[in-house]
């Protein structure tokens, strides 16, 4: 068949004639069709929705659980003494004290270099909520519950704060809030230390 | 030839190298003490009281070598040496050489209930490091003991701050003596009746039974008994470690006894010999903090001289 014959073939069909039935329901068939994508649409605007909250959720939820956790990877970097490695790295000999309270992190420096920092040590003094970590060197001072106290370390180790009316060991107080709980320790010198980012 | 020459020079390299072990030489500075503390312990002076007796025990303590109390107060009038305030390394150095000390010790006594808490700082002279040591007297500690461990804890932190090996200063034990005891006759006794104020229970009866006394200075209170008269006396023992002491006693006939203390290898008299009273029964002051170490913890008086204590020309 060529060209002439196909055309020609063509136009000698007939459109075919719709039934009155398929006129009766064309309207409703149009109608239903329409409200069939609506629905869908609306769906899928839901789904979005849910999708959103639920990734602002994760987020909310990840902050929140960011956030102890770099405070406590930081109490936990002063007390295994990388901070210290740090910051004794920026300040030679002039580094009298680390603190890390609730407004962050605070250097004490001596403005002569010839701190003495040999027996370092870290303490944790929490009264209700408040909660500071400190670290220093046996044979200086820091400020504790209101107190001038002089931190040392004995031979074995064991840490003792000693100040005008104020006296704290693992074994004795005196002058020490009820409220008040201190944790301390000294912080190895010989550990191999990874950078920390302060 | 190459082997003489080998040990020639490991001689002279020897000799030729620096003495990492220096003696250690401690100056005890007044101490501290709390409202409660002095009031309880008998006074505003406490706090050099304390460290004069702490100074004596050290002195007990060889090879460490203290520098003499009084000479401490006099170089250093113009200025405190105080626990809470820190001491620069340079700082240290010079008050050091001021006093030929290579320790300074500083502390503070605190009341804890009825407990008593002397904490010390010590500062070594030439290099500036700084330790802490803390000893604590209640119901089974008197303060002699407690003075006396904490004296310990400053020894062993001045020698190694000098690079010197630890030394274990063992207590010293103290005993009595008896004569013509037998099962029909009580006989002589001389035996220890008291340490640094405390009672001992049935001392007549238990005077072969050794006393541990810590390295340093206590009140010993001597009693005597023949089985009709009783005398007592109270000495001041310089306790060195690890020695045996015995009360020894001797008593003419129709005299009043003669009481001292003696080293027992040696036989030699470590304190005065007393000629002492027949009569009322002996009675010891009760008390854990009320020990008398005469000369030593009194204000009053000018501590003894120690027997390493040395002078320093300045």
């Amino acid at each position: 068949m060529n060209r002439d014959e196909l055309d020609h073939l063509l136009r000698s069909l007939r459109v075919p004639e719709a039934t009155e039935e398929f006129r009766e329901a064309l309207p409703g068939s149009v109608f239903s069709a329409i409200t069939r994508g609506e629905g869908a649409h609306k769906t899928r605007r839901l789904t979005l929705g849910f999708a959103a909250a639920a990734a602002c959720g994760l987020l909310i939820g990840f902050l929140l659980w960011h956030r102890p956790l770099s405070y406590e990877r930081q109490a936990a970097a002063m007390e295994d003494g990388r901070t210290l490695h740090d910051l004794l790295t920026r300040y030679p000999g002039r580094l009298q004290a680390i603190i890390q309270d609730a407004t962050g992190l605070h250097t004490q420096v001596s403005d002569r270099g010839e701190v003495s920092t040999s027996n370092p040590v870290w303490l944790e003094i929490k009264d209700g909520s408040d909660q500071q970590v400190v670290v220093t060197f046996s044979g200086q001072r820091i400020r504790c519950e209101g107190h001038d106290v002089v931190v040392l370390t004995d031979t074995s180790g064991d840490v003792m704060l000693v100040g005008d009316g104020f006296f704290w060991s693992r074994g004795a107080t005196v002058g020490v809030a009820g409220t008040v709980q201190i944790r301390a320790g000294k912080i190895s010198q010989t550990r191999d230390h990874s950078p920390v980012s302060l | 030839m190459k082997t003489l020459l080998t040990l020639l020079l490991s001689a002279a390299a020897l000799r030729a190298a620096p003495d990492s072990r220096a003696p250690a030489r401690v100056a005890v500075f007044d101490f501290q003490a709390e409202g409660a503390a002095a009031t309880k312990l008998g006074g505003a002076s406490v706090g050099r009281s304390i460290a004069n007796v702490l100074t004596a025990d050290l002195s007990s303590l060889l090879p460490v070598t203290v520098v003499d109390s009084a000479e401490v107060r006099e170089s250093l009038s113009d200025r405190k040496v105080q626990i809470a305030d820190p001491l620069e390394p340079s700082e240290a150095s010079q008050v050091g050489r001021t006093l030929g000390a290579t320790t300074l010790v500083s502390g503070r006594v605190y009341m804890d209930g009825n407990d008593i808490i002397i904490a010390a700082k010590v500062v070594s002279a030439t290099t500036g490091q700084t330790l802490g040591a803390m000893a604590k007297a209640d119901a089974s500690t008197t303060v002699a003991d407690a003075v006396s461990l904490l004296g310990t804890q400053v020894g062993r932190i001045a020698l190694s701050q000098q690079g010197n090996p630890d030394v274990p200063w063992a207590p010293a034990e103290i005993v009595g003596t008896a004569r013509g005891k037998s099962l029909f006759s009580v006989g002589e006794v001389a035996c220890v009746m008291a340490v640094d104020g405390v009672p001992i229970p049935d001392e007549t009866e238990k005077w072969e039974l050794k006393r541990a006394l810590l390295p340093g200075f206590h009140d010993i209170f001597v009693r005597y008994y023949d089985g009709t008269s009783v005398a007592g006396e109270n000495f001041t023992l310089e306790a060195m470690p690890g020695q045996n002491y015995e009360v020894s006693f001797e008593r003419p006939q129709g005299q009043k006894p003669k009481l001292w203390i003696r080293e027992q290898l040696s036989g030699r008299a470590v304190t005065p010999t007393i000629l002492a009273s027949v009569g009322e029964p002996p009675r010891v002051i009760q008390g854990r903090i009320s020990f008398d170490l005469r000369g030593i913890w009194s204000e009053s008086n000018n501590p003894t001289p120690y027997p390493n204590a040395m002078g320093h020309s300045k």
